[in-house]
């Protein structure tokens, strides 16, 4: 049943041909009514005029009755009576039935023998002139007339259907073969429906339903790359543990198995890093979208406790690391996701840094906005690769081989950034010539934090 | 045998690298495709051990330098690009096979010495030559039904020569052979892996032609 109101297609045909046989009946009922009506008229006109036709009279005794008697004479529909005022019989053409003389002149109504008669009464000089039909006859008759009339309804009602069930297919034709074309796709068949041909009310529809497929195909592509990409990274590592173990194996002395077990360390410890940061990236990406759940994080004290974190690593490669600039404000953001995305900036720095450079943070208000800057004295990045630094996997070419990086540290960057609504801006740093990433987030104001700083 | 590995991955490269050396065979490493060009420009080798997601220079475009330049060597790639239509891109832009990575080492060993064996234009794994019988895999070297031992160096020298019977290699060419980049050669090194073999197999087995080189001859002189 749901299904039937549901279909565009079986709601018209539903509700055309209620309307349609709806339409019919009172059609039919209407000109049986009016049919009735006028036979009825018909036949008192009719036996108005039979006693019309008699006003001139009879002459009295001329015509006795001759005794005839027919059985049939019961079913004679009309009954005529001629009499003179005083009470004389002239005529009767049903002996067995008596008019009532004493009917009012007019149209009235008497019962006899079991049944209605209508009757017409004229006087005409001494002489009363009286017609008489049985009422079921003159129905019968008038109903068998009123459906005559009525008979073509009945034969246009199917008719008039088949023309509605036509005109509905046609119609929906054309919303059937886009049907037909969705219906008949397979699950990664993503490309668009033609909206050639199609009537003006489903274009739309269409349109939109190609604007999703667009949408759901950019995804299912996305996703497609992203694992085609993560089989790519993780099989590296793996080919290299599996050639380490193979060293290990075959090596000869405690000597060359020492370097072997520090290479198999050294690749398991990058696989795990691997892992990790997909992990990471999966699960800021899955991560809740909606501002209304964010904390009040104050990114200054924030980013002071990150830069202290990293400090040691960087002082092992003689990287001079420092907050330059450490102005106090509020975003909106989750701390968690912020953290990595501060610390990876940081750590991305002080990796691609040569051992002696710099590393400068800072955090300020730029008006209505709230800015962080990390900039490095290290090589940068040609303004050719900036646009895609941010991709999954992407390495910068002609970057030393010897810096081991998951190539998902930016894309992570990206997409907590793009959680947060805030801008994520790549250049060269014009104080120190090196790399340097911006972000700006929407400040919003101190005095109305409700919640708790992260420090 | 020389072989060129052309790798960027540090620890991969590192891991191949020893193990290579450990079977034997000279090995020059390049991290990108840039230097992978130039030195296939230089340096001829036994076979090229090719991955293709390289810095500067794709794998293929190696590839495809290298075979424009109707250089022959064979060239195995291995990378880990496993999708069907990288395979039949590989081996249609003249690649003579296709390994993916995570690979067993094993498997990468038989298929270098598969393409050094069709590259010397043999198909039989084991074979005899002048009463020596010679197993490559092995590295079983049989006179008379006897076995006999050969030094790492011996055998690679034996190789060389088998590979072209008739064919004399100078000591150069036998060096370049037997040494990568690195390893330290001394003058006289090949003169005495020469007097060895020959000592372990029979003088008939390596003919000195004086001021040319040495041969393996084709058919007992």
């Amino acid at each position: 049943m749901r299904a039937v109101t549901h279909s565009l297609r079986a709601r018209l045909l539903l509700l055309l041909f209620g309307s349609v046989v709806l339409t019919a009946s009172i059609q039919a009922f209407i000109a049986y009514r009016t049919s009735l009506d006028e036979t009825n008229e018909i036949f008192d006109y009719q036996m108005e005029q039979m006693a019309l036709s008699l006003r001139p009279g009879l002459p009295v005794g001329g015509y006795p009755s001759n005794g005839f008697r027919d059985d049939k004479d019961e079913s004679f529909e009309f009954i005529v009576q001629v009499s003179t005022t005083d009470g004389q019989k002239i005529f009767q053409s049903a002996p067995s039935t008596e008019l009532p003389r004493d009917a009012k002149p007019g149209l009235t109504a008497f019962d006899a023998r079991g049944t209605t008669y209508k009757l017409f009464s004229l006087v005409a000089g001494t002489q009363l002139i009286q017609v008489a039909q049985d009422r079921a006859a003159r129905r019968g008759m008038a109903r068998k007339l009123a459906l005559r009339t009525v008979s073509p309804i009945f034969v246009m009602v199917p008719l008039l259907i088949f023309l509605v069930w036509w005109v509905v297919n046609v119609s929906l034709a054309p919303a059937e073969r886009v049907r037909r074309q969705v219906a008949s796709r397979r699950a990664d068949e993503l490309n668009e429906v033609s909206e050639d041909g199609l009537p003006d009310e489903i274009v739309p529809l269409v349109h939109e339903l190609n604007l999703l497929f667009h949408r759901v195909r950019s995804a299912f592509d996305a996703q497609k790359n992203f694992i085609a990409d993560a089989a790519h990274e993780l099989r590296s590592p793996l080919a290299a543990l599996k050639l380490q173990v193979d060293g290990l194996r075959r090596a000869a002395d405690d000597s060359a198995r020492e370097v072997a077990v520090l290479r198999l360390a050294s690749g398991i410890d990058r696989a795990t890093r691997l892992v990790e940061q997909l992990l990471m990236l999966a699960r800021q990406q899955a991560g809740p979208a909606d501002l209304e759940f964010k904390e009040h994080v104050h990114l200054a004290s924030m980013v002071r406790a990150i830069v202290g974190d990293v400090w040691e690593a960087a002082n092992a490669r003689r990287i001079d690391i420092g907050l330059i600039e450490g102005e106090d404000g509020v975003v909106l953001g989750h701390p968690d996701a912020l953290n990595i995305l501060v610390r990876n900036l940081l750590d991305n720095a002080i990796k691609y840094t040569p051992s002696g450079g710099t590393v400068n943070v800072s955090v300020k208000r730029s008006g209505e906005h709230f800015q962080f800057t990390a900039e490095d004295s290290g090589p940068g990045v040609p303004p050719d690769d900036r646009g895609r630094i941010f991709d999954r996997f992407y390495r910068v070419s002609g970057q030393q081989s010897g810096i081991g990086g998951s190539g998902l540290g930016l894309a992570i960057v990206k997409t907590i950034a793009e959680m947060h609504a805030a801008t994520l801006t790549v250049g060269q740093s014009e104080t120190l010539g090196g790399f340097k990433v911006t972000l700006v987030f929407p400040r919003i104001e101190e005095n109305s934090s409700m919640g708790f700083s992260v420090e | 045998m020389r072989l060129l590995l052309v790798e960027d991955d540090l620890m991969i490269g590192e891991a191949v690298l020893d193990l290579l050396r450990s079977d034997g065979y000279a090995v020059d490493w390049v991290k990108d495709g840039e230097i992978a060009d130039l030195t296939l420009g230089t340096q001829s080798y036994d076979l090229i051990l090719l991955d293709l997601g390289l810095p500067k220079r794709d794998g293929l475009a190696v590839l495809r330098g290298l075979r424009s330049r109707k250089d022959r060597t064979p060239v195995l790639i291995a990378t880990a690009r496993d999708a069907l239509e990288h395979r039949v891109k590989g081996l249609d832009m003249g690649a003579d096979d296709y390994i993916t990575k995570p690979y067993e080492i094993e498997e990468l060993l038989a298929r270098i010495r598969a393409l050094i064996r069709r590259a010397s234009g043999r198909a039989e794994p084991v074979y005899e030559h002048l009463g020596v019988s010679i197993d490559p895999v092995t590295r079983e070297v049989l006179v008379d039904g006897q076995a006999v031992s050969l030094l790492s160096r011996e055998w690679a020298i034996l190789e060389q020569l088998l590979a072209r019977p008739g064919v004399v290699m100078s000591r150069k060419q036998l060096e370049d052979k037997l040494y990568s980049w690195k390893d330290e050669i001394s003058s006289n090194a090949v003169e005495v892996y020469i007097h060895g073999l020959r000592k372990k197999l029979g003088s008939h087995m390596i003919q000195n032609v004086r001021g040319v080189g040495y041969m393996v001859p084709k058919v007992d002189p």
